[in-house]
């Protein structure tokens, strides 16, 4: 999975920010996934397309974590999500 | 926010709530999100909450294409009590929880909403059915595998005959606003207010859920002077003085409501006068006495004849099912058995 991937939101996807986390939801079958505060930061930065590097970048900044270990937390949630149909890759035009 | 005062009184919450009282009373997700209880020491609530606004984000969904089959339809169904409030007074919908949404219809449409509701999908559930046993049908639909939009379909406001009449379709229709988030019309605040109260002694005499306190609190919070002055007129109209002052005082007391006094006033002389309506503040009356105000209710001897007969003798489609007999004669009898223990034990 390359750092430059960018993700979009699944179509047919609701998003409701609850505090400072997130719950995704497929509408068309009912399944939802609660986000904590770091993954609730991955799918803001999704939604201004941003990249999964600069997204990672930002939240190592903001949390003064080193940036290897943020991207490792990030690329097991984002394989997470694709498998559940959340997010899906795309290339930018 | 929410702050219950505590005591030994069965409508308060105890010093520290256990999450069975907090669900009992339909607050967990409010109580969460002011802290009355905390992710700390509740960690399992987190999941809860994402489950809590997964499930409001599909019903709003259900609730929207429902509003919009309707107005295409030609159709204006009053959307009231928790779904409708939900989206008026709450600050997010799911910290408000409910098992179906009410709305209140023309009777005489009756028929043109069942269509809709076969076309959308929509099952008629099982339940008594007269022309006076119950003025209300629940149409269910799956939203997901664990998830389902149950729409409580009213014709009267209650189905206590004492309290059918308080409000009909065309008066509740023609103050009515919207819910522009669900295209759904809905009650003024004044008259969902008043409708609150009924429902909390009408429908729920032995019971008492801070969840609907806590609604009629939002409620009054947020009425203007003028607002106060059309409920305390129109509750005197309406004879239901003495329940609605009841349940503003028990906001008052349970959540420091802001109640004005002159308000008080004219609700309390107006509830010195014979309400009808009165009867459900006396929380312990025995089922028989209450059967009896319900019977004096009805205009005449025919449909007292009609009321008792569809009580006592409900379809046998009814009969089977409830009772999970095949003999007619066993379903009646049991539930004939059934009935009079509950009146004596009342």
């Amino acid at each position: 999975m390359p750092v430059s991937q960018y993700y979009r939101l699944s179509p047919q996807l609701s998003v409701t920010e609850v505090d400072d986390e997130v719950v995704l939801l497929k509408l068309d079958t009912g399944s939802y996934f609660g986000l904590n505060p770091i993954g609730a930061k991955f799918v803001s930065g999704i939604q201004q397309e941003m990249s999964l590097h600069e997204i990672c970048a930002s939240i190592s900044e903001q949390y003064q974590t080193p940036y290897i270990r943020v991207n490792d937390d990030l690329k097991d949630l984002v394989d997470q999500l694709v498998d559940q149909q959340l997010i899906e890759a795309y290339e930018p035009g | 926010m929410i702050v219950p005062r505590h005591g030994s009184d069965k409508n308060t919450l105890p010093a520290a709530p256990s999450i069975e009282e907090l669900d009992y009373h339909g607050i967990t997700m409010l109580a969460l999100s002011v802290g009355t209880v905390s992710l700390d020491t509740h960690p399992q609530l987190n999941q809860r909450r994402a489950m809590m606004v997964a499930n409001e984000a599909l019903k709003k969904q259900a609730l929207q294409e429902l509003g919009l089959a309707c107005s295409e339809n030609g159709l204006r169904p009053l959307l009231f009590k928790g779904s409708a409030l939900a989206y008026l007074v709450y600050p997010q919908p799911w910290l408000r929880p409910r098992t179906d949404s009410d709305v209140f219809v023309d009777q005489a449409e009756l028929p043109k909403f069942e269509e809709l509701f076969s076309q959308l999908g929509y099952q008629k559930l099982f339940a008594i059915e007269g022309d006076l046993v119950s003025y209300q049908a629940t149409y269910s639909k799956a939203l997901s595998d664990k998830v389902a939009l149950n729409i409580d379909l009213h014709w009267r406001i209650n189905n206590r005959q004492i309290l059918s009449n308080s409000f009909s379709y065309s008066e509740l229709s023609s103050r009515a606003q919207s819910i522009q988030e669900l295209g759904f019309a809905t009650l003024t605040p004044v008259d969902h207010l008043l409708v609150a109260c009924l429902h909390r002694l009408g429908h729920h005499q032995r019971e008492e859920r801070l969840a609907w306190l806590y609604d009629m609190h939002l409620l009054a919070e947020n009425l203007s002077p003028q607002e106060w002055q059309t409920l305390a007129e129109r509750a005197t109209d309406k004879q239901i003085a003495a329940i609605t002052l009841d349940a503003l005082m028990l906001c008052q007391s349970l959540f420091e409501t802001a109640v004005e006094m002159s308000i008080t006033d004219v609700l309390k002389l107006s509830a010195k006068q014979t309400e009808p309506s009165a009867i459900f503040l006396q929380r312990d009356l025995p089922e028989w006495r209450i059967l009896r105000h319900e019977l004096a209710a009805l205009e005449n001897t025919k449909l007292r004849l009609r009321w008792l007969y569809e009580t006592l003798i409900p379809s046998p489609a009814y009969m089977r099912q409830q009772m999970q007999r095949d003999s007619l004669l066993l379903a009646h009898s049991e539930r004939l058995w059934r009935g009079i223990k509950r009146i004596f034990r009342s």
